[in-house]
C-alpha cells in the first residue's frame, strides 16, 4: 500500500539568470512500512525532496500525496497540524530545544496538539532509546548520539506513520552510528513505520527496503 | 588604526535599528537632563527677577527694635545690608483700612521693592507718600497736594511692660505715589506709607512710643532662613517681631540651585539609569552578533586591545552623535517645556520666561551624555576583549544545566499552556538580559504608582491640607485681610441675614475676635516659649498675645470633640463673678523644630488666668483686665482641625455675648457659611456680590482650596508623566531590541518547532506571551517599589502629622491596587506592542531557511 506519493515534483530557487533546479519532475511512490534510502551528491537535491515530502516547503509544481491527502492543498496551519500527527523529522543537527529537557523534547509534537503525553508510551520510549536516566537533562548536557536519540523520540512521540530522516548519523561518530540507526530501525519495526532516510553512508543505505539516487535534482 | 575605525562603523550601519536605539538613548538621557536644566536656570532666573520687583530685596525684617539694636543688626557679621525705618504705628482710615506708617528712608524703599511714581519722597513734616493700591482701597483720586485725615495707632509697652494703645486724629499732605507690580497685590501683602521723620522734630508719636523696623540682606545666600533664625536669637527679638521674605528666599533657594532642583533632579537619575540600562543591553547584544566576527579577528592576530578599540569606537559614535541630538532636542524641548511646566518653587507665573542657555549647562549634558556611554560600554568593552577564538565560533544563546521541575512550571503550563511555558523558559534563558529589560521598564513603575496613588486624591488632598482642615465642615469662610483694623471692621448682623437668606446656604455661623494678651508670672511660662519670643526674665510679670474670642453655640458644639480636658458646656456656667473660658494652651515652633510645644506650664481647669482685652471707648481702644476660669483645655489636634491660629498664639474662647458686651464689639470678625451640595459656586457669587463694597473683605472657600492644590498637583503630574512616558519610551526601545534580537537568534530554533508541528498561531502565541511576561515581571517589581513607596508617604505623613499636630484619625495606607493594575496594563501593552512586529516576522518564517541557520 502506496503512503507516501509524488508526482511530477519540482523545485526552481531564485529567478532568470539565477534559477536553479532544485528538483525535476520526481515521481515517487513509498510503501506503508518500507525503508527508503535517498543517496547522493551534495547539492544534488536530498534535502529539499525530504523537505518537500515533509510539508516543510513548498514546491514550484507536483504534488506529494500522504495516505491519498495532497498536503499543499491544506492551509499553514492545517499543514503544522497535520506534520505533528503524521510525520517525524530527525535532523542531522538533532535541532533540540534548548530550554526544553529530554522528557519535554520528545513530548513536544504530542504537547502541541493540546494532548496529555501517555505517559506509559513515552516512559516505554524513553527506556528503549536508553535515556530513562538522562530524561531531567538538558540538551547541552548530553552528547552527540544521546541527542540524536531525543530527537529520535521526538519523532517517534506522535506515534507518525512517517520519519523523515536528514543525515541523522551525519554529526555521529561509527560506533553511534551503528546504536542510532539499530534504533531507527528497530523503532519503526516496532511501531511500524514508514522511514524515508537521507544518507552519505553507503552501509546505512544498503540496509534500506530500497534506495534512490538523485543526481542534479533527478532520480538516477 | 583605521581599520577599526571602519569596522566600527561597519557595524554600527550593519545593525542599524540597535544604532539608532543607541542613539536615541543616549539622545534621550541628553535631552531630559539638558531641558528641564534649561527651563529650570530660565524659569528661576525669570522667578527672581519678578520676585525682586515685587517683594523687594530684602531678605528678613526684624520689627520692634530699639535704636541700639538696629545698629548691632546692621554692624552683624552675617549681614551685608541693612536699612532702618521708624515705626510710627498704623494710619487707620474711616472706612477700617490700616496701613503700616514708616519715616522715610530711600533704601528701606529701594530695598522693600516700591517705585515712586508720581511726585517725590516727603521732605517736610505732615508729607506722606502711599500705595495707589492704598488710595484705590480708600476710594481716592491719585491727587497730589490732597490732605487726607487719619487716626495713628500705635501699640506700645508702657514702663511697667503693659501693652498699650495710642490713638489720635492727624492729617497728611500726599506729595507721592509708590506702587508695585500688579501681581503683588493679587497675593498677600501689606500696605505701607511713608513720612517724614526727624528724631526729636516729629510730631507724629510721643518719642517714647517710637520703635524701629530693619530690614536685611546676609552676605551669603546659603541656608538663608537658618541665618535669619540665629541673628533674631542672637539678639533675643521674638518670633512676632520677625519675618523672612519667603517669596524671596524660596526663589533665591532656587536660584542657587540653578541646574537642577531636587524635584527633578531625580527624574533626571531615573532616565539616566533607564539610558544605561538600554545601552548596555544594545552593546552586549551587539556583541552577540560580532562575537564570531571578533574570534575570526583574534584569530588572524588582533590584539585584545585592538578588538576593544572597535566597540571603544562605537561608543564614541553613539555619544559623539547623541550628544549632538540631544542637545538639539533639549532646546526644542526647553521652547515647548517652558510653557508647559514650572519647576520653580513660588506661584509666579514663569510660563512666558525666556530660555536662557549657559555653558555650565551644555557642559552638564556633555558630562551626562558621556557618563551614560562609559558607565553602560565599560563592561562590553572589556568583555570583549576577553573573547577567545575558539570560545567565540562556539559561543550560543542556550540554557544550560539540569533543569529543576518547579511547582510554578506546573502551575504556568496549567494556565497558559504549552506556548506559555516555552515563553517562561525562555524568558529566563538569559537571566541577565531579562533582569535588565524588567527592570528598566520597572524603573517608571514607582513614579507612576506613587502618583496615581497620592497626587491629586481629593480625600487626601481634604484630610491633610491644614488650609482645608481648617474650614472644618464650613464651605466659606469671611474675614477681613491684614490692611484692616478690626474695631472700624466687620460683618454687622444685617450682613449674617443677608447671607443666610441666599438660596442654597444652609448654616451661617459667626465669631468675634481680638488680639489680647495674657498676664502671667515669667516663671509659670515653658522656657522654649520664652525663648522663642524674646522673653527675658528681668520683669516677673510678662504679657503675651493671645487671641480672645467667641463664637456662637451652634458653632461651640461643634467643637466638643476638641476638648481635652473639662466641659465645653462650662461656657455657660459660671459659678462665681469669673466668667468661663476654654484654653488652647499650645504654640507651634515653625521656625526651630516644627512641632506643638505647651505655653503655660501646669494650666489646669479650674485655674484663674488674667488676660486683657481691647475695649472700644468712643473713638479709642484701650485694653482692660478681665480674670477668667479656665473651663476646659483644647486638645493638640485643635491647631490642625479646629478654627485656629495655626499656632500663632494661646487661644482663649469666651462667651460670645459675654465677649461683644465687654469689648463694646457690635460686629464679627468672622463669618462661616456651610452651603446645600451643590449649590457652592452659586452661594459663592452671591456672597461676593454682598462683599464687592467692602475694601479687603476677603473669603476663604473650600473648593478653591481643593482646586489650587489639585492644580498644583495636575502640575506635578504632567510633568511626572513626561518623564514616565520619556522612560517607557527607553524602555520599551530595550525590549523591542531584545526581543527582536532573541528571535533572530533563535530562528532555527523557531524553524524546528514550526517543522515538528506548532503552527505559526501558537509561535506568535508564544512570542507574544515572552513579552506579557516581561511586562508582568516589571509590573511585580514596580507594584513593590511603587507600593513601598506609597506605605513610606503615609507613614511619613501620619509621623509628621501626628507629632507636629497631634492629629489623629490621618488616612492609613492602602496598598495602591488600581494605579498597580493600570501600570501594569501600559507595560503590557508596550511589551506586545515592541513584540508585535517580531512575532509578525516569525509567523511568516520559512521553516527550510531557518533550518538551514545555525546560530
Amino acid at each position: 500500500m502506496v503512503i507516501l506519493k509524488t508526482i511530477n515534483l519540482s523545485k526552481v530557487y531564485g529567478k532568470g539568470e539565477n534559477k536553479v533546479h532544485a528538483l525535476k519532475d520526481i515521481n515517487i511512490n513509498v510503501e506503508k512500512g518500507e525503508f527508503l534510502a535517498i543517496v547522493g551528491p551534495s547539492g544534488s537535491g536530498k534535502s529539499t525532496l525530504l523537505h518537500l515530502l515533509g510539508g516543510l516547503d513548498k514546491p514550484t509544481e507536483g504534488t506529494v500525496e500522504i495516505d491519498g491527502v495532497d498536503i499543499y492543498k491544506l492551509s499553514e496551519d492545517k499543514l503544522a497540524i497535520y506534520r505533528r500527527r503524521n510525520i517525524g523529522f530527525v535532523f542531522q543537527q538533532y535541532n533540540l530545544i534548548p530550554v526544553l529537557n529530554v522528557r519535554e523534547n520528545i513530548e513536544m509534537p504530542v504537547r502541541l496538539d493540546k494532548k496529555i503525553p501517555d505517559k506509559e508510551y513515552i516512559d516505554d520510549l524513553i527506556e528503549f532509546l536508553g535515556l530513562t536516566e538522562r530524561q531531567r537533562h538538558l540538551p547541552n548536557q548530553l552528547s552527540g548520539g544521546q541527542q540524536q536519540r531525543v530527537a529520535i523520540g521526538r519523532a517517534l512521540a506522535a506515534k507518525p506513520s512517517i520519519i523523515l530522516a536528514d543525515e541523522p548519523t551525519g554529526n555521529l561518530d561509527t560506533k553511534t552510528t551503528d546504536e542510532v540507526m539499530n534504533l531507527i530501525k528497530s523503532s519503526i519495526k516496532k511501531y511500524n513505520q514508514t522511514l524515508v532516510l537521507i544518507t552519505h553512508n553507503e552501509n546505512i543505505a544498503q540496509s534500506a527496503d530500497r534506495i534512490l539516487s538523485i543526481v542534479d535534482g533527478e532520480i538516477q | 588604526m583605521n581599520v577599526y575605525i571602519h569596522l566600527a562603523l561597519a557595524y554600527l550601519k550593519k545593525q542599524r535599528g540597535r544604532t539608532i536605539a543607541l542613539v536615541l538613548g543616549v539622545a534621550l538621557a541628553v535631552m531630559l537632563v539638558f531641558g528641564s536644566n534649561v527651563i529650570f536656570e530660565s524659569q528661576s532666573r525669570n522667578q527672581l527677577a519678578n520676585i525682586y520687583k515685587m517683594y523687594g530685596t530684602y531678605q528678613g525684617i526684624f520689627t520692634n527694635l530699639n535704636k541700639d539694636l538696629t545698629e548691632k543688626i546692621k554692624n552683624d557679621k552675617d549681614v551685608s545690608k541693612s536699612a532702618v525705618a521708624a515705626n510710627l504705628g498704623n494710619l487707620v482710615t474711616d472706612n477700617g483700612i490700616s496701613m503700616i506708617l514708616n519715616s522715610t528712608d530711600k533704601d528701606y524703599i529701594e530695598m522693600s521693592g516700591y517705585t515712586l511714581i508720581k511726585g517725590h519722597l516727603p521732605n517736610k513734616q505732615g508729607e506722606i507718600v502711599l500705595e495707589s493700591q492704598a488710595l484705590k482701597k480708600m476710594g481716592l483720586k491719585e491727587k497730589l497736594g490732597e490732605t487726607i485725615n487719619f487716626k495713628i495707632k500705635k501699640e506700645y509697652k508702657d514702663e511697667n511692660g503693659l501693652n498699650q494703645i495710642y490713638m489720635e486724629n492727624k492729617s497728611f499732605k500726599l506729595v507721592g505715589i509708590l506702587d508695585k507690580p500688579k501681581q503683588y497685590y493679587e497675593g498677600y501683602y501689606s500696605l505701607r506709607g511713608f513720612t517724614y521723620f526727624k528724631e526729636g522734630e516729629n510730631n507724629v508719636l510721643p518719642d517714647n512710643l517710637i520703635t524701629y523696623e530693619e530690614i536685611v540682606k546676609l552676605k551669603s545666600n546659603a541656608n538663608l532662613s537658618g541665618k535669619l533664625n540665629q541673628i533674631r536669637e542672637r539678639y533675643n527679638i521674638g518670633r512676632q517681631d520677625y519675618e523672612v521674605n519667603s517669596q524671596l528666599i524660596a526663589a533665591l533657594n532656587d536660584f542657587s540651585a540653578q541646574s537642577t532642583n531636587a524635584f527633578t533632579y531625580q527624574f533626571n537619575i531615573l532616565i539616566v539609569i533607564t539610558a544605561i540600562l538600554l545601552i548596555y543591553n544594545m552593546f552586549n547584544i551587539s556583541l552577540i552578533d560580532m562575537i564570531k566576527q571578533i574570534g575570526m579577528m583574534r584569530a588572524i592576530g588582533s590584539s585584545k586591545k585592538q578588538v576593544r578599540l572597535i566597540i571603544g569606537f562605537q561608543s564614541l559614535f553613539i555619544l559623539i552623535i547623541g550628544l549632538v541630538l540631544g542637545l538639539l532636542m533639549g532646546i526644542a524641548f526647553s521652547y515647548f517645556g517652558i510653557k508647559l511646566y514650572s519647576f520653580v518653587s513660588t506661584n509666579i507665573d514663569v510660563s512666558e520666561s525666556s530660555v536662557y542657555i549657559s555653558m555650565k549647562n551644555v557642559w552638564n549634558a556633555v558630562k551626562v551624555g558621556a557618563l551614560t556611554v562609559i558607565v553602560s560600554s565599560i563592561i562590553p568593552i572589556w568583555i570583549s576583549g576577553r573573547i577567545s577564538s575558539i570560545e567565540a565560533m562556539r559561543k550560543s544563546d542556550r540554557s544550560g544545566g539540569k533543569q529543576r521541575n518547579r511547582g510554578y512550571h506546573k502551575f504556568i503550563k496549567k494556565i497558559s499552556g504549552i506556548t506559555g511555558e516555552m515563553a517562561y523558559k525562555n524568558v529566563w534563558r538569559n537571566k541577565w538580559r531579562t533582569i535588565i529589560i524588567v527592570v528598566s521598564v520597572a524603573m517608571a513603575g514607582y513614579l507612576f504608582i506613587n502618583d496615581i496613588a497620592v497626587v491629586n486624591k481629593e480625600s487626601l488632598i481634604s484630610a491633610m491640607s491644614i488650609t482645608i482642615t481648617n474650614m472644618q465642615d464650613n464651605d466659606f469662610k469671611l474675614s477681613f485681610g491684614t490692611n484692616t483694623e478690626p474695631y472700624f471692621t466687620g460683618y454687622t448682623n444685617d450682613d449674617v441675614k443677608a447671607i443666610s437668606q441666599i438660596e442654597g446656604v444652609k448654616k451661617v455661623g459667626t465669631k468675634v475676635s481680638m488680639i489680647g494678651f495674657l498676664e502671667s508670672d515669667v516663671n509659670d511660662l515653658d522656657n522654649d516659649f520664652k525663648k522663642y519670643n524674646g522673653i527675658s526674665n528681668t520683669n516677673k510679670n510678662v504679657e503675651t498675645t493671645i487671641e480672645v474670642k467667641g463664637y456662637d453655640d451652634d458653632q461651640l458644639q461643634g467643637f466638643k470633640k476638641y476638648i481635652d480636658k473639662g466641659y465645653m458646656s462650662s461656657l455657660n456656667n459660671s459659678s462665681d463673678k469669673y466668667p468661663n473660658a476654654v484654653v488652647y494652651n499650645y504654640y507651634y515652633d515653625i521656625l526651630n523644630n516644627h512641632k506643638l510645644e505647651g505655653i503655660r506650664k501646669d494650666l489646669n481647669v479650674g485655674d484663674i488666668i488674667t488676660i486683657r482685652i481691647p475695649v472700644a471707648k468712643g473713638d479709642k481702644i484701650t485694653y482692660e483686665e478681665q480674670n477668667v476660669r479656665v473651663g476646659a483645655l483644647l486638645k493638640q489636634e485643635w491647631i490642625f482641625r479646629g478654627d485656629s491660629t495655626r499656632g500663632r498664639y494661646m487661644e482663649v474662647i469666651l462667651p460670645q455675648k459675654y465677649l461683644m458686651t465687654i469689648s463694646g464689639k457690635s460686629t464679627y470678625e468672622q463669618i462661616s457659611v456651610q452651603s446645600k451640595p451643590g449649590k457652592d459656586t452659586y452661594v459663592y457669587n452671591r456672597i461676593n456680590k454682598i462683599l464687592e463694597n467692602k475694601p479687603f473683605a476677603e473669603m476663604e472657600s473650600k473648593l478653591s482650596y481643593i482646586e489650587t492644590y489639585k492644580n498644583f498637583g495636575t502640575r506635578k503630574l504632567k510633568s511626572d508623566f513626561l518623564i514616565v512616558s520619556l522612560i517607557l519610551l527607553i524602555a520599551g526601545m530595550n525590549v523591542y531590541n531584545t526581543l527582536k534580537t532573541n528571535l533572530l537568534i533563535r530562528t532555527n530554533e523557531f524553524a524546528t518547532l514550526r517543522a515538528i508541528g506548532m503552527t505559526a498561531k501558537q509561535l506568535k502565541s508564544m512570542i507574544i506571551k515572552e513579552s506579557i511576561i516581561y511586562g508582568l515581571l516589571s509590573s511585580i517589581i514596580a507594584a513593590l517599589i511603587g507600593g513601598y513607596r506609597v506605605y513610606r508617604f503615609y507613614k511619613m505623613l501620619n509621623e509628621d502629622y501626628s507629632h507636629g499636630f497631634g492629629a489623629t484619625h490621618l488616612p492609613q495606607f492602602k496598598f495602591p491596587v488600581i494605579p498597580i493594575l493600570l501600570y501594569s496594563a501600559i507595560v503590557i501593552v508596550i511589551c506586545i506592542l515592541s513584540s508585535y512586529v517580531s512575532a509578525k516576522k516569525v509567523e511568516k518564517l520559512n521553516i527550510v531557511e531557518g533550518l538551514n541557520i545555525t546560530e
